[in-house]
């Protein structure tokens, strides 16, 4: 009996040895597997209000008339500086920033704002009183430690630091000497912030506070050099991941600055970069490069293997105008500025 | 022998596509478009390949296949240069999406690369009026044919060269930016002074007998540039021409592309005395104290509203009565229009809108006659508000601002005005002080009047106190007291002796037949009550007795007039 008793866990274990084996196989394979797919959460705004639904009078649309007489007349300046403007839908979204899916921020270039949707509800913060204050040129954001918004402007030369839950804007140690600020990202790690100057080829680090600790690049196509670098990411172990736009390549640097590696190459197929723009890395470390002419954001692997693609030209769901920015969370939330959409379309990666 | 000529003409066409690619390559080589890294470094002309690259890209890779989609070949996108394709990645949009070879312009000029300066670049609707759309920048990626010509109605049928369109006869930003040629600056296609690239799509009404196309006015050098707004500006106000008051990229007033959101800024940035002249500073007369007040309203004009202003959309700018791109320097003799307020909508004395006034009232009463946005200052025995009425050539007695007066005999008239004389109403309503800029800009008297015109009772006679009706009204015939029964016992007695105004009697305006009749009215006489009462009988009224006579029943000062005639 006890003889029996100890063949049958024997073959238990044989059999449970060797399927752990052979999936541990699998994850140590060289390649990807196929069980990770991106599917379609959601946007915002919810519905896209195309202006070529409702009928024009007098070449006014009937919303529109009643948004602007009520709110940009003089009298009302005062209330809408208080109370934020009627419509709070974005209109040239660049860059989003997340806690997750019910709590996010969009950084709005088309009106110089930034925009919260706690619970699929939105919010605008302006800043400034009349439209020609307004930033004229917002293009990045991100997080300190504290969760309080960074976000650069690339006309103004400036990085202002927001409060959302009290609005307050400031500028971010303003004798700083920025040529053309485009991504901001911050190291948790170092708890630096990285910026990069597209104007000046380089890559700025800045302490907590604003000041400068040192200059990362040049201009060039090799190694740490960069040609007009725009977008920046950094992930929780302090790689960071920089689009290196006209030299068609991103760059991957360690949290000191030293090169790692580099992928991609000019071309119009998959695989290859047109118009590179956000970058994010989700948590297994996959990167997703949106791509602005292609309009669909591609995945790679670190090695610059082509991983996924999703999106296309359009303006349905899960199709982009211009895709800009892109930002994932912790729960692999993918959350997409389709700029030229005028809307935010959030993703998430599913699989294992 | 077939062969042979296909390869010659093969080898032609290949030649002709390298030279081409060659010369545009030597043209971008020195402009910002050139972003190759060694050409900026080391001042090398580096391999014509790789200055195009950053906007052509290049073709011919294999696509890669997707390690998680395996089942997805890959895709190779087609790009807008290569639009004529019918299979274009880039399709058309008809939902008023920047679209074709803009996206190209606007994926590096959107503040990333390249300034953000066409950050909202959106297609309008069918006509020039863009609405209230948030678009600050010169419409992009429409259709552009006789349709929207025709629509429109200041838009030639097709642009002129070098102004083109793309292959899907759209508008973009390449049909004024050649993205390889900065011959004449920010990449335009042509010079743009005199506007000379806008006339290639635009026709403006009246436009080249405009003092605003004609002008040599320079900018004095005080207080702002009022061109700053334009990345090229000339020096004088025609080289300028469009770019005046329009701008293309981010502009203050997006639906009209002007430079200011504050509608007469746009004015008076240079009708200050900075660049027109002195004698057009509006500016100066707008501080004074009674002005039609431009200031007071914001983003309600529309520049195809209805002539006849209501009072739900009440509201003032120079764009009321002035059109920028007509007016010009022509005189005039009452009742025409001068050409100050050349080429603007009005309503005519029979009420009915017109589209381009005549005479000068019509342009007044767009505000005053059916929708009176003032009331009349003093309280009379008639009330009439509509101005046109009172005017109206069936009125029982009027100043003569639509037709000669009806009263063949008025004596003491100031050279050169005679009974057959018409009046602007301007003659009376205008900015006070001499030398000042012509028109009812702003004065220091109510309704802005040019002159001073006491309403008071027992205001001492001067030539000060009544100086308005004196310009036109010699003051001897009031202020001595020889001459006949209405020298002595009505104007004498009453304006000099009893201290009573003008406007205690007589209504400058007029008095409409519907209301007034030619015994009691004549003579545009129509009693303020704050001063005139009625008798103890309750008659208010004066009776014309014909040539130079009649009477009164009324009471004055205490005094009861019963039937006083002279």
């Amino acid at each position: 009996m006890n003889h029996c008793f100890s063949f049958k866990y024997l073959l238990a274990g044989t059999l449970i040895f060797s399927v752990i084996h052979f999936s541990a196989a699998q994850v140590h394979n060289k390649q990807e597997t196929n069980n990770y797919s991106i599917q379609w959460k959601g946007q915002y705004p919810a519905v896209v209000k195309k202006k070529s639904d409702s009928k024009s009078v007098n070449g006014k649309y009937p919303d529109e008339d009643a948004d602007r007489s009520k709110s940009t007349r003089k009298k009302n300046w005062f209330t809408d500086l208080v109370l934020g403007k009627k419509s709070d839908y974005p209109v040239k979204p660049m860059a989003i920033l997340a806690l997750n899916a019910d709590t996010f921020w969009i950084a709005d270039q088309g009106t110089g704002s930034f925009i919260s949707v706690i619970n699929r509800v939105g919010e605008m913060t302006q800043f400034g009183k009349r439209d020609h204050e307004n930033l004229p040129s917002i293009v990045d954001c991100c997080f300190n430690s504290r969760k309080e918004i960074f976000f650069t402007d690339s006309k103004l030369n400036a990085i202002y630091h927001f409060f959302p839950g009290i609005k307050k804007l400031e500028v971010l140690n303003d004798s700083l000497a920025l040529e053309q600020p485009t991504g901001i990202a911050y190291s948790a790690v170092n708890k630096q912030f990285w910026v990069v100057e597209t104007k000046a080829h380089r890559i700025s680090v800045l302490s907590e506070n604003g000041k400068l600790i040192r200059t990362l690049g040049e201009r060039g196509s090799d190694a740490g050099q960069f040609n007009y670098p725009t977008y920046i990411w950094i992930d929780k172990y302090g790689t960071v991941y920089v689009v290196d736009a006209m030299n068609f390549r991103i760059q991957i640097f360690d949290k000191n600055g030293i090169f790692v590696s580099a992928f991609g190459e000019n071309g119009d197929s998959s695989g290859y970069f047109s118009r590179p723009k956000g970058i994010a890395t989700d948590s297994f470390g996959h990167i997703y490069v949106a791509d602005a002419l292609f309009n669909v954001i591609q995945v790679f692997d670190k090695q610059g293997e082509l991983l996924y693609i999703f999106g296309s030209p359009g303006h349905e769901k899960e199709q982009f105008w211009m895709p800009t920015g892109i930002y994932i969370d912790e729960s692999n939330n993918i959350y997409v500025a389709d700029s030229y959409n005028s809307r935010v379309q959030i993703f998430s990666l599913v699989g294992n | 022998m077939l062969q042979s000529v296909k390869l010659k003409v093969l080898i032609s066409v290949v030649c002709v596509q390298f030279t081409t690619c060659f010369a545009i390559a030597q043209s971008v080589e020195f402009t910002k478009h050139n972003l190759s890294v060694r050409g900026a470094i080391d001042g090398q002309n580096q391999s014509v390949q790789s200055m195009c690259e950053f906007c052509h890209s290049p073709h011919g890779m294999k696509a890669k296949v997707p390690s998680w989609a395996r089942s997805n070949p890959g895709t190779r996108y087609i790009m807008y240069d290569q639009m004529t394709s019918s299979t274009s990645n880039i399709p058309s949009d008809p939902t008023r999406q920047p679209d074709g070879s803009s996206i190209l312009c606007l994926s590096c000029h959107d503040g990333t690369i390249a300034p953000n300066n066409a950050h909202s670049a959106i297609a309008p609707g069918s006509k020039s009026n863009l609405g209230t759309d948030l678009s600050d920048d010169h419409p992009v990626s429409f259709v552009y044919d006789a349709a929207l010509a025709a629509a429109d109605g200041q838009l030639k049928n097709t642009p002129l060269f070098p102004a083109t369109l793309d292959a899907n006869k759209k508008l973009q930003c390449s049909s004024c930016h050649d993205p390889h040629n900065d011959t004449y600056s920010k990449f335009l296609v042509a010079s743009n002074e005199f506007s000379d690239l806008c006339f290639k799509c635009h026709e403006r009404a009246y436009w080249s007998f405009s003092t605003h196309c004609t002008s040599p006015a320079v900018w004095n050098g005080s207080g702002e540039n009022p061109w700053s707004h334009n990345e090229i500006s000339f020096s004088t106000v025609s080289q300028n021409a469009c770019g005046n008051c329009h701008v293309m990229h981010t502009a203050g007033m997006k639906a009209r592309l002007l430079k200011e959101k504050q509608e007469e800024k746009n004015c008076l940035d240079c009708h200050s005395g900075t660049v027109a002249s002195s004698e057009k500073n509006i500016q100066l007369q707008l501080t004074k104290i009674y002005k039609h007040d431009v200031f007071a309203y914001e983003n309600i004009h529309e520049p195809n509203e209805a002539p006849l202003v209501t009072l739900n959309k009440k509201h003032v700018e120079c764009a009321d009565c002035h059109n920028p791109h007509a007016v010009n320097g022509t005189q005039a003799e009452a009742p025409f229009v001068k050409g100050a307020i050349t080429g603007v909508v009005g309503i005519d004395q029979n009420g009915n809108a017109v589209n381009a006034i005549q005479y000068e009232y019509e342009l007044c009463f767009r505000c005053h006659s059916e929708n009176p946005v003032t009331s009349p200052t003093t309280s009379r025995h008639i009330e009439q508000g509509n101005t046109r009425l009172e005017f109206a050539s069936t009125s029982v007695s009027f100043h003569p601002v639509e037709i000669k007066g009806k009263n063949n005999n008025v004596p003491g008239l100031v050279y050169p005005l005679t009974e057959s004389s018409i009046i602007y109403c301007t003659d009376c309503h205008a900015s006070n002080g001499r030398g000042s800029t012509a028109g009812p800009h702003g004065s220091i008297y109510p309704q802005i009047l040019k002159y001073q015109y006491e309403k008071k009772d027992n205001t001492p006679e001067t030539a000060f106190a009544y100086e308005l009706c004196y310009s036109c009204h010699t003051r001897d015939q009031y202020n001595s007291d020889i001459g006949d029964n209405v020298q002595r016992k009505i104007h004498y007695r009453h304006v000099v002796t009893e201290k009573t105004p003008c406007n205690a009697c007589h209504d400058p305006h007029g008095i409409s037949n519907t209301q007034g009749n030619m015994v009691n009215n004549n003579h545009l006489i129509n009693f303020d009550k704050s001063i005139v009462n009625a008798r103890e009988n309750g008659e208010l009224n004066f009776q014309d007795g014909g040539y130079r006579s009649g009477q009164c029943n009324l009471s004055c000062h205490g005094v009861e007039h019963n039937s006083r005639g002279y």
